[in-house]
């Protein structure tokens, strides 16, 4: 309180020498002014008037003199208290109370004591308003408006009780391919579009008890693809300050995976019934058959062996992809003769092509490099392509493959004067068990895996297959593949790879 | 550079066939921020047949990483070489994506 000094400062001389020293001082100025005016009253240098003018304004100027002393003689000590204060107060320090003045009562001393309350109070505000802003940043680093919802992969909008969205984060806009403006402020009945999840925010934010819910919408850009999104509805808080919290989360590639699974198993299905059936069919036909019956038996026997065999195929197509999905697929490194491994092709086609009249020629190079990849899988993948040309080209027409190197590539281009492939099929003919919508193809039998094989095969080795074709005209599949292996461009020295290595490489 | 774009299930990958350097790496950045626009984010970049890239090309995938991060995603990239390995790592960029051998795997990580 008063009188202390925490800063050293010099204090002022203490009340008990200075009040001697005002008496004495006050005392001396009154007995020199009486004089002054004794003097000049006696003097006969000025009128009588004049003189008695001046006697009488000596005389109020000394009363006025008298009363201004007592003044400050009666406020003296709630100077000399402020003075005590003031120097015993910190400069920088927010304990103002340590102005205050309690040793001394009077009207200055309460608007001094007044003045300190109003700057405590101030001071008491300020440093109020600070803290406020502190834990709004501290709540703005963690909370909806931060950066923290930001990083979320999941949409997240705030939604206030009129139903218009109040904040929205990053994934949210992506999710909803609009800026974060663009949301801010709209009615959320405009963002989402969706009748019944609309009704889940407003029963949502209507009632405390409502717990919200989860719905799916798929949202349809004028650009871009149809996302499919899960939506969870939460609501935050009470009254009429509830609001809802919206969850967006893409969950398209989910649902894609899970209609591709159940396509896959559908028509994995299928493709192995169609030959156990014919198997079992055959199999009883052979059973009721007489023994004498050989011919008969025999022709049962065939047809149970192309089926077994075409079952056979079927699984090992089937493995092969599910090991490159895998990334588990064993790529060996041999020496391709891929001159000999056409030459061979043709063999094994030609009687097949000359039993469906289908001319097949073929046109070769005087000479090719040999390609570093694995002999079995580019012949799978050659035997796929020539298959399908011989297999979907009708009588009468032409099947040629023609192969040649060029810049680092061998390319073997298998084209046809066949069916011909749809504008809206080609890009799908490499998808697993996709077969073209073409009545003309129903009775032809195949998996649907032979091409998607063929092309992950081959771009293993770094290369690829692409295919053209017209309805009706015709198609031309090319397959190119590196001369050069690129697993020893990159210095690996191993013989075999799996598909992920091979990509690495 | 030949730049090609498919689809696994609803990712789209983004094929570049080539370095990604100077002008190339314009016509990609270009493409590819398209691509992470119409994708809504379900996109990757299959760099297979990327043999290297410059600091255009690099300065590309940066701010397709930045864009696909103010929304809670990572650019995913599959199929990089040593040498694309490197490049990022000594440019400190390789912790901006995620890195998958294969496109297969990098489709999966969308599941």
């Amino acid at each position: 309180m008063a009188g202390t000094n925490d800063t050293g400062a010099t204090s002022p001389a203490p009340r008990s020498q200075r009040v001697p020293l005002l008496a004495a001082c006050a005392v001396a100025g009154v007995v020199v002014a009486a004089c002054a005016v004794f003097s000049l009253a006696s003097a006969d240098v000025l009128s009588p008037a004049v003189r008695s003018a001046f006697a009488v304004a000596c005389v109020a100027a000394l009363f006025a003199l008298g009363f201004i002393g007592l003044f400050v003689w009666k406020r003296l000590p709630v100077s000399e208290e402020i003075q005590r204060a003031v120097c015993a107060w910190t400069p920088g320090s927010r304990h103002v109370e340590v102005l205050t003045i309690t040793a001394v009562d009077d009207p200055v001393a309460q608007w001094w004591n007044e003045l300190i309350r109003s700057w405590r109070d101030a001071q008491r505000a300020a440093i109020q308003t600070e803290a406020n802003d502190k834990l709004q940043q501290a709540e703005g680093h963690h909370g909806f408006d931060g950066k923290a919802l930001d990083l979320l992969p999941q949409g997240v909008l705030l939604v206030t009780p009129n139903r218009h969205v109040s904040a929205a984060n990053g994934a949210a806009c992506r999710i909803l391919m609009r800026s974060k403006e663009r949301l801010a402020n709209a009615p959320v009945d405009k963002v989402l579009e969706d009748e019944a999840l609309n009704e889940l925010i407003a029963e949502t934010l209507s009632s405390p008890q409502n717990r919200g819910g989860q719905t799916e919408l798929r949202l349809e850009p004028e650009e871009g693809v149809e996302t499919i999104v899960r939506v969870t509805v939460r609501g935050l808080g009470e009254g009429a300050t509830r609001q809802a919290l919206v969850v967006l989360e893409d969950v398209t590639q989910q649902r894609t995976a899970d209609q591709a699974r159940n396509l896959f198993v559908a028509q994995a299905t299928h493709e192995l019934r169609t030959p156990l059936t014919n198997i079992g069919l055959y199999v009883e036909r052979a059973i009721e058959l007489d023994e004498a019956a050989v011919a008969e038996r025999s022709e049962c026997l065939n047809v149970i062996n192309g089926e077994v065999l075409r079952l056979a195929r079927l699984v090992d197509e089937v493995l092969s992809v599910s090991e490159i999905e895998a990334g588990s697929l064993n790529i060996r490194r041999d020496d391709v003769r891929f001159d000999d491994l056409v030459k061979r092709l043709e063999q094994d086609y030609r009687p097949q092509a000359k039993a469906q009249a289908v001319e097949l020629t073929f046109d070769l190079p005087p000479k090719l490099s040999v390609v570093q990849g694995d002999r079995e899988k580019v012949s799978v993948a050659m035997h796929n392509l020539l298959s399908n040309a011989v297999k979907y080209t009708p009588r009468g027409k032409r099947v040629r493959v023609e192969v040649e190197e060029t810049d680092g590539f061998i390319e073997a281009r298998v084209s046809d004067t066949g069916i011909g492939i749809s504008g809206d099929d080609l890009p799908r003919i490499f998808d697993k068990f996709y077969r073209a919508n073409d009545k003309r193809i129903a009775g032809v039998t195949g998996t649907g895996l032979g091409l998607s094989l063929a092309r992950e095969v081959i771009r293993l080795h770094g290369g690829d297959i692409t295919a053209e074709s017209t309805l009706n005209e015709g198609s031309t599949f090319t397959l190119r593949l590196p001369v050069k292996d690129p697993a020893k461009q990159t210095g690996d020295k191993g013989t075999t790879e799996t598909k992920a290595q091979a990509k690495a490489a | 550079m030949q730049i090609e774009t498919q689809r696994k299930g609803a990712v789209t990958v983004i094929e570049p066939r080539g370095a990604i350097i100077q002008d190339d790496a314009d016509q990609f950045g270009k493409q590819l921020e398209e691509t992470v626009r119409t994708s809504l984010g379900r996109l990757l970049v299959d760099v297979t047949n990327v043999p290297f890239v410059d600091s255009r090309g690099l300065e590309v995938l940066a701010d397709a990483a930045a864009a696909l991060e103010e929304t809670g995603q990572t650019l995913r990239i599959a199929g990089a070489n040593e040498t694309l390995r490197t490049v990022l790592e000594l440019t400190e960029l390789h912790d901006r994506f995620d890195h998958y051998q294969d496109v297969n795997s990098a489709v999966r990580s969308f599941l």
